[in-house]
């Protein structure tokens, strides 16, 4: 999937999913699949989930738009309920990450591994703050901060439409480095509250899709 | 499963249980009063046979059979009881008099952490009811431990004391369906899940926990599962009068119950019927395995001694003349510890 | 959400290592590190719970609710407010082998912290700007509040007359009031009948209200029955002494028809028909007599049972029926070695104050002809005899018949309490709340004396056990003049307009109507009622009482009473229901906030300090403050005002309101802002149980053994020790009477079991019988049963939040399954409860463990807590004649002592679908 580039991306527009920035932008459809439960990390889980569905979400439209200091991603996925209250025990938020290599060879369906992490750009439905997390193996996450990462997202008609976004490059260790000269890796993943959805129980795209930062035009002379 | 160098344990006579809840408050008081922690009880009496806190929390399933979990569910907030707001300005000072009462805000309440207190089962005379406090049984092989993929929870090494995590926490809940005693609760303003801590903060400083300590009952024992010496040892591994609740569900608990006994039956002529016991068999049997018969049979013939004017080793074990005797090494007043600044 | 300050700490004791300093630094195994690898100065969550487990300061107090006891509690306060409690437990063994009171505190002493800090707390003085209950207030300033009630203060006593004051001592007394009520010359009524606490048929029988023994000293029981008495729910602190006697040995027998928490750790449960149990004691006595289970050495020595009686007036012969100018209290027993009838010692006429019987050799059963100082000649039984054949109708079928307890059962359970040495017998609070309340206690106090259990260690009858006569408002304060008291009961049935209702289905033997008995006892000023009938009452001033949450009828009473009064001021910590209809409400300081003493109990022979914590909460004051200021007003006014001084002719004191502060204060010392510590260090220096005991001492203790038992009232005394107490001996009571051999404080000197009053006569109770419970309440197929709840004492706490949620959140009544069935009522359902007297509109809990015929409730709920009236509005209560009895021997009112109940238990009602 290419990133689009754009002159000069006005990040507090961007965040908002129905900006006019974003119509322009062709989508991308990713297929999505439940994590397989063979991959749940503890015998608890794999109980409690042999006979549900895991990943309500089967597809999410994609576009995302750079200008070589920050990236934004859209997301747009069916969802029926939309779960921002997550007061009661058995209340999940919806959620959405888009993942990125943080090192070469960092393997995406175990979310990382060690000395390999991932880094995810994390949006949930019960927090206007985005997440920026780092995992280096299943059950690692780390969130590292709450400023880094910005993310916004409203539902309507049984639609999430989600914005998530980040500088290209930030003075972190174990995150995504990006450049618009190197083509990357993203994967996404989606949670459906309603469903309990949370942690490994999620829909996912599977392993890395190529992403590559559009160039900024040449210049004319 | 976790390896630890010592087990803390708790046992409870349920023969003393008089269902005042003062357990319940003191812990109330102590641990859970921070935002998101309104609804929560770490230590629950419920009156059995009853619904118990959460409501029906032994049909939600969770915990281990021949070794493999099973899939357990969340129980709601409602299910636990909902932290009722009354209208207390509305009424004292509000100006409308016999217009408004005394209620809860909101739904009207259906459910509540002692809702079917002193409700019972069976028919009357022989209706039958005991009282059950419960808090975290700390197991050896705990089902929310195994149930976190992110290991957020730990048996502390020195004492066993089943702890979560709570800035490896991301609340999940996966522990929560897990446990099979339903005794953890969810923290949405922190997003964290939290549970009895078994007062590990008092037990650093060789401090009973509060819910022990406080018991006006004196039923509560506290100790080491090894100590020999101690009443815990005595009362599980020597005389064997001690059982974990359900211990079916395969967490191997480290709380203990000696069972409860009841007044003899009436029979239709309004005379004593002891040829059954009131508290059906059948019915402790479900809750403490089939060595609670045993159990209740030497709990009885130690009784008879007494009566005899004999004495008996187990008897002054669970009378406790000496209080402190109930709490092993952990026998300090917390009076005597003086917080000073860093 | 309070506020709670996390420090970081470093632990330094005496007795365990200094911690080391890198503590602070607790890294977690996967850190979360910061951003950009900057330090974070952070705790982890380990830190914080163990940063949450600190204090500032401790501070030893108590609460000084009417609990019936008294636990020594740890203050932990923080950052200057109080953070929690948590018992003291520091209690030694009171003797080697029993097992020690520790830790001693309950859920509602634990809950204290919450509840004082509640935002609906009455912080500020309230003026009502709507009409009485229309809760509608205005705050005002203490120097506004004082200066208007101080106002009409004066101007009543100057129009209507000091009389017309009158305040309820209710169940927290405190010395600023009774001083005040008592210097004004006002009316101070008593608490025990007006709840139903009169211990009526102790005082026939003894001569004594209150009287138990330590709660440990249960270990030397073999057999303990707890009759018309809930432990389990109503004495949390002590109740497990009653477990651990049990696995010493002793039986434990549970008597009440429902399967309440008290017989769920029984040995046996016993079920008799609501209001029935007295045909059950009466068979149980009937069986020992049969038997021979008698100790005839304690019935010879300790009762009137070998009194002799005569068989044509029924009466006691008396030493004026066989000499000239003899006395009428002084009796007769048969002296078998003389062959003649004798005068024992220890009568109340008698010279010899004693009961050693010396030579004399009392017969228990026999009848002989006597011949009278006029010559004539009658025939004298024993009162064993009579009683005897009063035993005769009272036959195990008879009680089966009538309670529905199998004759087996009641074999079984005589045989087991009269075999056991000792056998204790316990009844509570709530029997006073039957009808027939005297009889069934006089039934049962029979047992332990044909058996001797009495003064037994281990043994006997317990019932109440308050020893109130230390370190609280009924010690002797200087330059009180008596007060005009008198029994709450008696005075609302004259001006709470409850004369109709309280008197219709008093059960009497003739013409004479209930309110003919009663109006005359008062007319004859046996129950003394001020003002007097015919007079109004102007001024009600509610101070640790909540006249209208506990009245039965206290919607008539509102309706009849309030619109009498000018003045209605309520002072207390919250907006309770009798604070609701008043004109002014008064903030008052919670317990943690003031200093004082907690009352001392029989059972639990401590001295518990109360210490303050913190100041007062808003501008709340100690009761003894507003008094002070109070009185300051009417000093400061009477003579403005015309309140001149006069002469109280009821009690003989020369009265001047222009001196009233003078003399609260005396002259100045004890003035408003009194140093609390002060006036505890007096109170403590007056009392005999204080003697050689510090403040000092008990604030850094909390609480200690006491050193003797106190002061011991005059004969006639209702409260008060019955034994010698010192440290390391057990306390049981009644041994004054049983090795001292002093004389009881009745007629007879005895134990007395035969009342020859007139009207005791008429109604044909001179000796213990079974009488049916009246239908009080109308002809209504249920029968209401009535006790204290575990999650408040009386109103406290009972509005609660965390109480609350541990319940269902609102009032509820207890049905059986049977009944509710048959009504087509399911559990938690909204009914109608009612009778000839009221309706209330309440929730049910529909339990198995109700007796089918039965409804149940516990009591206290405050009626804005009710839908739609009250459970007052249901309870049918009568005031019984023979309670108002004041002109016999033992029976005669004085403050703390004999005096009718308001009953509740045995109203009859109904409970429908709405």
């Amino acid at each position: 999937m290419k990133a689009h580039y754009l002159a000069k991306l006005d990040l507090d527009a961007a965040l908002d999913p129905q900006a006019k920035l974003w119509q322009d932008v062709g989508a991308t459809s990713l297929k999505l699949d439940g994590t397989p439960l063979g991959l749940q990390p503890t015998g608890a889980i794999r109980a409690a989930w042999a006979d549900k569905q895991i990943g309500l979400v089967d597809n999410v439209g994609v576009k995302a738009v750079h200008d070589g200091q920050n990236l934004a991603f859209h997301l747009v996925w069916r969802d029926a309920t939309e779960n921002r209250n997550t007061v009661d025990n058995t209340s999940f938020p919806d959620a959405a990450a888009v993942f990125l290599p943080a090192a070469a060879g960092a393997p995406v369906i175990t979310m990382g591994a060690p000395n390999l992490p991932v880094n995810a750009w994390y949006w949930r439905a019960d927090d206007l703050r985005g997440h920026h997390v780092v995992a280096e193996g299943i059950g690692t996450t780390d969130t590292i901060d709450y400023k880094t990462v910005r993310a916004r997202g409203f539902w309507s008609q049984d639609h999430w439409h989600v914005v998530i976004a980040r500088a290209l490059r930030v003075d972190s260790p174990r995150v995504a480095q990006l450049d618009a000269s190197i083509s990357s890796g993203f994967s996404v993943a989606i949670w459906d509250g309603s469903n309990g959805e949370r942690a490994g129980i999620k829909s996912f795209s599977g392993d890395w899709q190529a992403l590559k930062l559009g160039a900024a035009p040449a210049a004319r002379t | 499963m976790a390896k630890v160098k010592r087990q803390l344990a708790m046992m409870m006579d349920l023969n003393k249980c008089i269902g005042c809840q003062t357990c319940t408050i003191a812990c109330k008081r102590l641990w859970t009063r921070d935002e998101g922690m309104d609804y929560m009880w770490w230590n629950t009496v419920n009156t059995m046979p009853g619904a118990g806190t959460p409501r029906d929390w032994e049909e939600m399933g969770g915990g281990f059979k021949d070794g493999v979990a099973q899939a357990g569910r969340l129980p709601t907030r409602r299910e636990f009881g909902e932290a009722w707001e009354f209208n207390y300005q509305e009424v004292f000072y509000g100006g409308k008099g016999k217009d408004t009462h005394l209620k809860v805000v909101g739904d009207e309440p259906e459910w509540g952490p002692n809702w079917d207190e002193d409700q019972g089962a069976g028919e009357y005379p022989n209706a039958y009811y005991f009282y059950l406090p419960r808090i975290c049984n700390h197991c050896t092989n705990a089902a929310c431990l195994e149930a976190c993929p992110r290991k957020a929870i730990e048996k502390r090494e020195e004492d066993g004391i089943v702890v979560i995590n709570e800035d490896r926490c991301k609340g999940y809940r996966f522990c929560m369906e897990a446990c099979p005693y339903k005794k953890i609760y969810f923290n949405h303003a922190k997003n964290v899940a939290q549970k009895c801590i078994f007062c590990f903060p008092r037990v650093e400083q060789s401090v009973a926990p509060a819910c022990a300590r406080q018991c006006p009952g004196r039923l509560r024992f506290v100790g080491y599962r090894d100590d020999e010496e101690g009443p815990i040892w005595k009362l599980v591994e020597k005389w064997k009068v001690a059982l974990p609740l359900h211990p079916e569900y395969g967490t191997d608990a480290n709380v203990f119950y000696v069972p409860p006994l009841a007044p003899a039956r009436i029979d239709e002529d309004g005379n004593f019927d002891e040829s059954q016991p009131r508290i059906p068999n059948e019915y402790l049997i479900s809750l403490f395995g089939e060595e609670v018969l045993t159990s209740l049979e030497v709990l009885k013939a130690e009784m008879a001694k007494t009566r005899d004017g004999k004495t008996s080793e187990l008897m002054d074990i669970l009378i406790a003349r000496h209080w402190p005797d109930m709490f092993g090494d952990f026998t300090r007043d917390p009076a005597t510890i003086k917080w000073v600044e860093a | 959400m309070e506020q709670v300050t996390r420090r970081k700490f470093l632990i330094a004791t005496s007795t365990t290592t200094a911690l080391a300093l890198n503590r602070l630094a607790w890294s977690a195994p996967a850190a979360t590190g910061a951003v950009g690898g900057a330090k974070v100065d952070y705790e982890s969550w380990e830190d914080i719970y163990r940063n949450a487990w600190s204090w500032d300061k401790i501070v030893h107090s108590s609460h000084n609710c009417n609990c019936n006891a008294a636990c020594s509690w740890k203050i932990y306060v923080k950052n200057g407010i109080v953070w929690r409690e948590e018992q003291t437990a520091a209690y030694e063994q009171t003797v080697d082998g029993l097992p020690d009171f520790n830790p001693l505190g309950c859920q509602k002493g634990a809950a204290y912290s919450h509840e004082m800090y509640r935002p609906s707390r009455v912080q500020h003085p309230l003026k009502r700007v709507g009409e009485r209950g229309s809760g509608q207030w205005k705050r005002i300033s203490w120097e506004q509040a004082i200066d208007e009630i101080g106002t009409q203060l004066t101007e009543v006593v100057r129009d209507d007359g000091s009389d017309t004051v009158v305040a309820f001592t209710a169940t927290q007394g405190t010395v600023g009031r009774d001083r005040f009520v008592d210097l004004i010359g006002g009316v101070l009524l008593e608490p025990f009948g007006e709840i139903g606490d009169s211990f009526t048929g102790t005082m026939i029988t003894a001569g004594h209200q209150c009287y138990d023994g330590g709660s440990d000293t249960r270990m030397y029981s073999k057999c303990i029955i707890l009759w018309v008495y809930n432990p389990n729910v109503t004495r949390i602190p002590t109740a497990h002494h009653l477990n651990e006697a049990r696995y010493n040995g002793a039986k434990v027998i549970s008597i009440s028809p429902d399967q309440n928490p008290t017989h769920v750790h029984a040995d046996l449960w016993v079920n008799p028909k609501i209001g029935t149990d007295t045909a059950l004691a009466m068979a149980m006595a009937h069986i020992i007599v049969r038997d021979g289970l008698i100790d005839e050495a304690h019935i010879k020595e300790q009762s009137d049972l070998v009194f002799l009686v005569r068989e044509d007036t029924h009466k006691f012969l008396r030493a004026e029926d066989m000499e000239q100018g003899g006395s009428d209290q002084v009796f007769y027993v048969w002296d078998q070695r003389s062959g003649a009838p004798a005068q024992p010692p220890g009568c109340m006429g008698s010279a010899d104050k004693t009961l050693k019987l010396g030579n004399l050799d009392p017969a228990l059963s026999g009848r002989w002809d006597v011949r009278l100082a006029d010559g004539s000649t009658v025939s004298v039984r024993t009162v064993f005899d009579r009683l005897k054949d009063v035993l005769a109708q009272h036959t195990p079928e008879f009680a089966e018949s009538v309670t529905g307890v199998g004759t087996q059962a009641i074999e079984r359970l005589t045989r087991e309490y009269a075999t056991a040495k000792p056998a204790l017998i316990q009844i509570g609070w709530g029997i006073g709340k039957l009808y027939h309340s005297d009889l069934l206690q006089r039934a049962i106090y029979l047992l332990a004396v044909l058996t001797g259990n009495i003064g037994k260690l281990g043994g006997g009858f317990w019932n109440g056990g308050i020893l109130i006569n230390e370190g609280s408002a009924y010690t002797p304060i200087p330059g009180t003049t008596g007060s005009r008291g008198g029994p709450g009961a008696p005075w609302l049935y004259v001006h709470g307009g409850l004369r109709e209702q309280e008197s219709r289905w008093v059960p009497t033997p003739g013409e004479k109507s209930g309110d003919d008995y009663i109006m005359e006892a008062i007319d004859n000023g046996w129950m003394p009622v001020y003002p007097p009938p015919g007079k109004d009452p102007r001024v009600l001033i509610e101070c640790g009482s909540n006249l209208l949450r506990r009245t039965r009828g206290a919607n008539v009473v509102r309706e009849n009473l309030w619109p009498k009064l000018k003045l209605v001021v309520t002072i207390d910590f919250n907006m309770s229901s009798s604070a609701r209809q008043s004109d002014y409400v008064l903030p008052a300081a919670g317990y943690y906030e003031t200093e004082g003493l907690k009352y001392q109990d029989t059972k639990i022979p401590y001295i518990t300090i109360k210490s303050k914590a913190v100041e007062p909460v808003g501008e709340s004051r100690n009761e003894w403050a507003t008094f002070a200021l109070l009185a300051k007003k009417i000093q400061e006014l009477a003579p403005k005002l015309g309140a001149k001084p006069y002469f109280d002719d009821v009690l003989g004191v020369e009265r001047d309101p222009a001196k009233l502060y003078d003399e609260f204060t005396e002259d100045g010392k004890f003035p408003e802002d009194a140093d609390e510590r002060e006036q505890l260090r007096r109170m403590m220096s007056r009392t005999k149980l204080f003697q050689d005991v510090t403040l000092e001492e008990l604030e850094a203790k909390g609480q200690m053994p006491w050193p003797n038992e106190g002061f011991k009232l005059p004969v006639g005394g209702s409260l008060g020790p019955t034994s010698d107490y010192e440290p390391g001996k057990p306390y049981t009571p009644a041994t004054d009477f049983t090795e001292k051999k002093q004389p009881w404080f009745t007629l007879t000197g005895r134990q007395q079991f035969y009342i020859d009053h007139d009207w005791f006569l008429e109604f044909g109770e001179e000796l213990p019988v079974y009488r049916e419970p009246p239908k009080m309440g109308g002809d209504y197929p249920l029968r209401m049963s009535c006790g204290h709840a575990r999650w408040g004492i009386h109103s406290w706490l009972r509005d609660n939040a965390l109480m609350l949620r541990l319940q269902r959140g609102e009032p509820i009544i207890y049905i059986s399954a049977e009944d509710a069935a048959s009504r087509k009522i399911e559990d938690n359902e909204l009914v109608e409860m009612f009778n000839d007297v009221g309706t209330c509109k309440v929730r049910v809990m529909v339990t198995p463990t109700i007796q089918p015929g039965m409804i149940h409730l516990y009591h206290a709920w405050e009626q804005f807590q009710f839908r739609e009236g009250s459970h007052n509005d249901v309870y049918a209560s009568q005031l019984k004649p023979l309670n108002m009895v004041g002109n016999y021997g033992q029976l005669h009112y004085k403050s703390g002592y004999y005096q009718p109940n308001n009953v509740d238990k045995g109203a009859t009602i109904d409970v429908r679908k709405i």
